[in-house]
């Protein structure tokens, strides 16, 4: 990963956890939040409408449209999840 | 999000709407409904039909036709007052009956006027002025989570929910016609209805010709939802997608759990339930992003693409556990 791209990736990584923080109807510091939390645990409540929501307003907010196997296979279980998304998206690489 | 099917998704509140209460109605009399409904799970889809319908069978054994007792067929009324009355002389004969509803007449529904949907609920005791309903039904709806319901209502929130819609969708009317999982004409929608055990009768002779089956099916939905950008008013059908979804989730959660599958045929199963899991959330998704100008059919391809690979896979060793194979 070159630093550009590492760049582009705590970004992506800021907006995801300002996202469900805001989703989950929290007031903390996204910052605050680990890369492995879950998305739907103790600490943060996605739902399944919530996270649709928010892959919406991603795409908006960020500019960029998520890869067409999106649904096909993957598994969304932490924060990192989602950002391994959309990283590849913001960068020009395909997400793996 | 996929996550591992959990127990508690193998039982009735893992169904449609329809399935759910249906469900409860076959339990009191056949312990085994649970499994025989997981087993006769299927996917078959109609896309000839006149208007750019969606007709989805999701039973392949019709779910009115008991093992032992009879046949449910409709019954109607047309007036609230015959409707009480006939769905009293049910429940005397029968000790519950199944009735049809609106879900947002439902006091207990998140469910808005717009969104209203047919619904089933079962009524399983009663009283001088109140009935005893059960509705199984739980989900987690764009208006918020829906909760199951078990209590008493008055006469008059009965007639309520069962009162006729002044216009039956042309969806919801080939959602009643196949809730058991072949064709059964409804009566007509400025009814109010309900069920009767009917004597044993002819068995159904299934679904007639024009049907697509199995991976065919899913083939045949996909390329259904691949248009959706040209033709947006598909997205009516939604919720028709997602009954499929839920039965085949509850199908491989029933599997999981009580036949106790491992290595790679627990994870044929565990990947298949996932597809259909996420299905719903992936033509939500299209039809959101067409409704903002961007219209995303290959993502509509990928995910079907990807349920037809896991779900055929899965369909190779389900007929070990006496599953059926649709394939």
């Amino acid at each position: 990963m070159t630093k550009a791209d590492a760049g582009v990736r705590d970004e992506v990584n800021a907006a995801v956890k300002k996202m469900v923080v805001a989703e989950s109807r929290l007031t903390i510091d996204p910052a605050t939040v680990g890369d492995t939390e879950p998305l739907n645990g103790e600490v943060l409540r996605v739902t399944s409408v919530g996270f649709l929501s928010m892959l919406i307003r991603l795409e908006d907010e960020l500019g960029v449209t998520l890869p067409d196997d999106l649904f096909a296979g993957r598994s969304f279980h932490t924060v990192a999840d989602l950002v391994d998304v959309v990283t590849p998206t913001c960068t020009g690489q395909r997400a793996g | 999000m996929s996550t591992p099917t959990a127990p508690e998704e193998a039982g009735t509140r893992a169904l449609s709407c329809y399935t759910a209460n249906l469900a409860r109605y076959l339990l009191r009399d056949d312990p085994d409904a649970l499994d025989a409904i997981a087993r006769s799970v299927r996917l078959a889809v109609r896309v000839d039909l006149p208007g750019d319908a969606l007709a989805v069978s999701h039973h392949a054994v019709p779910l009115h036709e008991l093992p032992r007792e009879g046949v449910l067929e409709h019954a109607s009324a047309a007036t609230g007052e015959s409707a009480l009355a006939g769905v009293a002389e049910e429940f005397d004969r029968r000790g519950q009956v199944v009735v049809a509803a609106s879900s947002a007449a439902l006091p207990w529904s998140v469910a808005r006027a717009e969104d209203s949907a047919p619904h089933l609920l079962l009524v399983d005791g009663r009283g001088r002025g109140w009935w005893h309903v059960v509705d199984d039904f739980s989900a987690l709806l764009p208006q918020g989570r829906q909760e199951p319901f078990e209590g008493r209502v008055e006469d008059a929130a009965l007639l309520s929910a069962m009162a006729p819609v002044p216009v039956r969708r042309p969806e919801h009317r080939l959602r009643d016609e196949h809730l058991f999982g072949v064709p059964v004409p409804p009566p007509p929608a400025d009814r109010y209805r309900w069920f009767v055990l009917g004597p044993r009768g002819h068995r159904s002779p299934g679904l007639p010709g024009g049907w697509r089956l199995g991976a065919d099916a899913i083939g045949a939905l996909g390329e259904f939802w691949i248009a959706l950008g040209e033709r947006p008013g598909r997205a009516r059908f939604l919720d028709d997608v997602w009954a499929a979804s839920q039965h085949h989730t509850f199908r491989y959660a029933r599997l999981l759990h009580t036949r106790h599958p491992t290595g790679q045929d627990a994870e044929k199963f565990l990947a298949a339930c996932a597809a259909w899991r996420d299905l719903p959330m992936a033509l939500h998704f299209a039809v959101r992003s067409a409704e903002r100008g961007r219209s995303r059919p290959t993502v509509v391809k990928a995910t079907f693409d990807h349920l037809h690979a896991v779900e055929t896979a899965a369909q190779q060793v389900i007929g070990r556990y006496d599953y059926l194979c649709a394939t």
